[in-house]
């Protein structure tokens, strides 16, 4: 389905971010070891879809092409489907490492897009996409971890 | 994606709000329906004028002590309306869209655009300091007291139920004045929750004060002796020949924001793309019910080529154009606000037919889904070969129609839209600077927009127009409505 309008994308931004928050949680509590981590990742999702739906308010107005702002396909960006307790801690973070990918690619297509939608949006999307990149990165390397610390 | 949940369930009964108490009135009452559904969502009464009365003793026994209140702490009480109005936003957002039809961005972003000048108002400690000029002559001192004059009527319409009277009640009160507001009866249920939050609020009994009803109510307030100034908004026979005209006969301050024919002129150096993408917000957006909308798109220069494959561009584009309940998220064209408007617009379109404009895509025979009834809809509908002379060339439609026109120079169009007896909101979409400046500069138009669809000015800027889209000489918004709501009192002093 094709998103157009800026309450759409909204909406569907912050329907990612409440999923991914689950996965995370569910993972927490299958895997003591990567609980903390978890935890933290799902916590920081839930701000993100809070900050996300601020900047919203804060901006929307008819000055802004708002039910014309976004050309997103939601097929694109379909979360992996993943069993956040089976197998092992590696595997989960294998997951959360494919569930990432997703998030960069929608945040980095919506951060472009929402160019019509004054500053304040895009850079909202971009600080997530940031930190998001951040944190793949971290996983990652939980997924290999450096010969010093094997 | 699904459609959002309504706020309004069952059929709510519209009370008006005098003296800081919610009053059942003893009018004779109306439905109000839900354009998009056909559902109706409350009964609203068109009250007497014995309940009018009531609301103006009740804002002009507050007055006295609401003048005394320091402006710092009027100020506080916005703050905290403010505050409540955030707390409410998805709520009042979706009870627009419920009584109005527009799609839910539309609503947040008219609720933004109301809270806009409840923040503004905020700033009263300081807008509202007069001014001081020591020994204008030997030992004599001279200064400039803004005071509040009293009690004041606003007269809000249709097609912004939330943000209209938000031109003018924050700062109104904030300056020390009581406000009667007489919302318009097709939509009075965005009024009835500010109201709610304004008494949440902490506001005195009487600072504000909500009365229903029709024209009846209306002309009260025309004649009401305590009533010392009116804001309206609404089309111009109304604004023009009776609410300007019975101010000046009864010595009230007048703001009378009327109606418009807004001219889009496209040079061919625009950027395409973003300037289709407001033009459909600006002709279609609220279902072309703006006083801002965009009604007449003047393509300028000779170039067939791109006439041709923008007008393709554009007709493509609104044919895609999702209509229906606007609740629905991924709608991006709500209805008419009722049926009497929708076969209004329809009568506009078989006159640009009939006079010989060629229909490019017919918005009459628009498909809408359930939950939606078909009785308030048009599509989008795009003319060309519209000429100033037609009735869809120069009258205001108030509805989602374009009619295209052609111009050989940037001053003949500007020529076009200057022919206009309204100046309200004309736009040029260029990228040439000195394209922009000549039409800022030439054009007779209130609001001028450079690449800007929807020429909404900022709550701390005045809302102007200009010829028949404004009746007045101070606006709504910023300063000028705190001018506007203030006399000013001089006074020189001298000690022996």
């Amino acid at each position: 389905m094709l998103i157009h309008t800026a309450s759409e994308g909204i909406s569907f931004a912050k329907g990612l971010e409440a999923a991914t928050a689950q996965l995370y949680e569910a993972m927490a509590e299958r895997f003591p070891e990567f609980r903390d981590r978890a935890l933290a990742h799902a916590a920081e999702n839930r701000r993100f879809a809070g900050t996300i739906q601020r900047v919203y308010q804060e901006v929307i107005t008819d000055a802004i092409e708002g039910c014309y702002c976004f050309q997103l396909e939601t097929e694109d960006f379909g979360l992996p489907v993943v069993d956040p307790v089976a197998g092992s801690v590696h595997d989960a973070v294998g997951q959360a490492v494919a569930v990432e990918n997703v998030m960069i690619d929608f945040y980095s297509k919506a951060q472009k897009q929402a160019d019509t939608l004054m500053a304040d949006i895009p850079r909202a999307f971009g600080t997530i996409l940031r930190k998001r990149n951040q944190r793949l990165e971290a996983l990652k390397a939980l997924l290999c971890p450096s010969p010093e610390r094997a | 994606m699904a459609v959002l949940p309504e706020p309004i369930t069952g059929v709510k009964k519209i009370e008006n709000y005098i003296g800081g108490e919610w009053v059942a009135s003893r009018g004779e009452v109306r439905e109000v329906v839900n354009p998009a559904t056909g559902k109706t969502i409350a009964t609203v009464p068109l009250s007497p004028k014995s309940e009018f009365d009531a609301a103006v003793e009740a804002a002009r026994g507050a007055f006295p002590e609401w003048r005394r209140t320091t402006p710092l702490a009027r100020a506080r009480m916005l703050f905290r309306l403010k505050d409540l109005c955030e707390g409410a936003f998805e709520d009042v957002s979706r009870i627009q869209t419920q009584e109005h039809g527009k799609t839910i961005d539309e609503s947040r972003g008219e609720t933004r655009r109301g809270i806009e000048n409840i923040e503004v108002a905020c700033g009263i400690p300081t807008l509202m300091q007069g001014q001081y000029s020591e020994d204008i002559a030997s030992g004599i001192d001279e200064w400039l007291i803004p005071t509040p004059l009293g009690v004041f009527g606003i007269i809000g319409p249709f097609n912004f139920p939330w943000m209209i009277p938000l031109w003018s009640a924050p700062y109104a009160v904030a300056t020390g004045n009581c406000v009667v507001i007489k919302p318009s009866s097709e939509v009075p249920l965005s009024q009835n929750r500010l109201a709610e939050l304004v008494e949440e609020a902490g506001f005195p009994p009487g600072v504000w004060n909500v009365v229903h009803g029709g024209r009846d109510v209306v002309g009260h307030m025309l004649d009401h002796p305590d009533i010392k100034g009116i804001t309206f908004v609404g089309s111009t026979s109304i604004g023009r020949d009776v609410i300007y005209k019975r101010c000046g006969e009864t010595g009230k301050r007048v703001i009378a924001q009327c109606g418009a024919k807004n001219f889009m002129l496209i040079m061919p150096d625009c950027d395409v793309d973003r300037t289709i993408a407001a033009m459909l917000t600006s002709f279609f957006g609220n279902a072309g019910q703006r006083c801002l909308a965009a009604s007449n798109c003047v393509v300028v220069g000779a170039d067939d080529r791109f006439y041709k494959e923008f007008v393709r561009r554009v007709v493509e584009a609104a044919r895609n154009v999702r209509v229906g309940y606007g609740l629905d998220e991924s709608v991006q064209m709500g209805p008419l606000r009722d049926r009497e408007k929708r076969d209004r617009v329809v009568r506009y379109i078989e006159s640009g037919i009939k006079d010989g404009a060629k229909l490019l895509l017919d918005g009459r025979s628009v498909k809408v889904e359930s939950p939606c009834r078909v009785d308030c809809f048009v599509g989008p509908t795009i003319f060309e070969n519209v000429t100033p002379e037609m009735a869809i060339g120069s009258e205001e439609i108030f509805g989602p129609v374009m009619s295209i026109m052609r111009a050989g120079s940037l001053d003949d169009a500007i020529a076009v839209a200057n022919a206009s007896r309204y100046g309200n909101g004309h736009s040029i979409f260029t990228s040439n600077g000195k394209s922009a400046r000549r039409f800022q500069y030439e054009i007779e138009s209130g609001n001028v927009g450079i690449n800007v669809g929807i020429v909404a000015p900022v709550a701390f800027f005045p809302f102007s127009g200009m010829k028949d889209s404004f009746f007045g000489d101070l606006h709504t918004q910023g300063r000028e409505a705190v001018r506007f709501f203030t006399e000013s009192k001089v006074v020189i002093q001298r000690w022996f």
